[in-house]
């Protein structure tokens, strides 16, 4: 058996950050952190546009074994103007010699690491018409974090059935 | 764009799901839309990734039908690896039919999330995971292919 899943790249996102407050002491839940978003910009095959101006943020959650749940929710805004709403999740650490995430008590502030796990599977939701695809659509997007100026580049596909 | 290369996904087969129902319950509509119920009867995993089966009677599936047709999967259930460890599936994402009348949705792909105790089997709790699912007849039944997503 042999499986495969067909996908296709349908747009770049690139988002940019100022701030990063982790929570301190952690929470009952763990660790948490909010990451607003400054702004962006959308670009690819199926989707142009830009990410609204300080519209939202990442409140990741941080997990006892140090990877970090995504939980972010910001919008976006088509070139013809229609807002979209993202909610995005998914998973963020920088992984160890042996490949697990480095544990929290090891974490160096929000450090960029060389080996880094950044994935993700945001919903949508848009008013019906040319951009409501996504809402019916699974979207599987993989990150990479860049500093200076600290911002992350996403590209997003489309998973097929 | 950033990357060189054109952007491609990294997708590891990790293993099959099937799952066998129980009830099917339509109730519609609702202030939502409407809402399905499909219980789980049993299943098994198999895979390079995960082997075991799916805990008889755990849950089920409690879709949200709206009203362009699309169904939202929101369907709640237990694993148990061949180890005996515990695996709980929450699993998100949509089914639809470009012809009502066909069995086989034209659409059904879905990305699950897992909360499972720290452990061997403790990467799905960071691994971004996304199948495609296939419905099958005599017994009522889906059978759900899941990849990792490398990264």
């Amino acid at each position: 058996m042999n499986p495969t899943l067909e996908y296709e790249f349908v747009f770049q996102v690139r988002l940019d950050f100022e701030e990063r407050t982790r929570f301190q002491p952690t929470t009952p839940m763990g660790g948490r952190v909010y990451v607003p978003v400054v702004g962006g910009t959308i670009t690819g095959p199926r989707l142009q546009g830009r990410v609204m101006p300080q519209s939202g943020a990442d409140w990741a959650r941080g997990h006892s074994d140090g990877a970090s749940e995504i939980n972010a929710h910001y919008m976006f805004e088509a070139s013809d103007g229609t807002p979209i709403y993202i909610h995005n999740r998914g998973y963020l650490y920088g992984r160890g010699g042996d490949g697990k995430p480095i544990p929290p008590e090891q974490k160096k502030g929000f450090e960029i690491v060389p080996s880094t796990y950044f994935v993700c599977t945001p919903v949508f939701d848009t008013p019906v018409g040319p951009h409501d695809w996504l809402t019916r659509t699974v979207i599987v997007g993989l990150g990479q974090r860049i500093s200076e100026p600290d911002h992350s580049i996403f590209n997003y596909f489309e998973i097929r059935s | 764009m950033s990357m060189l290369a054109p952007p491609a996904l990294d997708l590891e087969f990790a293993f099959q799901i099937r799952v066998e129902f129980r009830d099917r319950v339509m109730f519609s509509p609702t202030p939502g839309g409407g809402r399905g119920y499909v219980s789980v009867a049993r299943g098994e995993v198999e895979g390079p990734k995960l082997r075991g089966r799916v805990l008889p009677n755990s849950g089920a599936d409690w879709a949200l039908v709206r009203q362009d047709g699309t169904l939202e999967i929101n369907a709640h259930y237990m694993l148990e690896a061949s180890d005996g460890t515990p695996i709980y599936l929450q699993n998100r994402g949509y089914l639809h039919r470009s012809d009502p009348a066909e069995f086989q949705p034209s659409y059904f792909v879905m990305a699950p999330v897992f909360d499972v105790p720290v452990g061997p089997h403790d990467w799905l709790t960071r691994t971004v995971i996304v199948g495609k699912g296939e419905r099958r007849r005599d017994p009522d039944h889906s059978v759900f292919t899941y990849f990792a997503v490398r990264s």
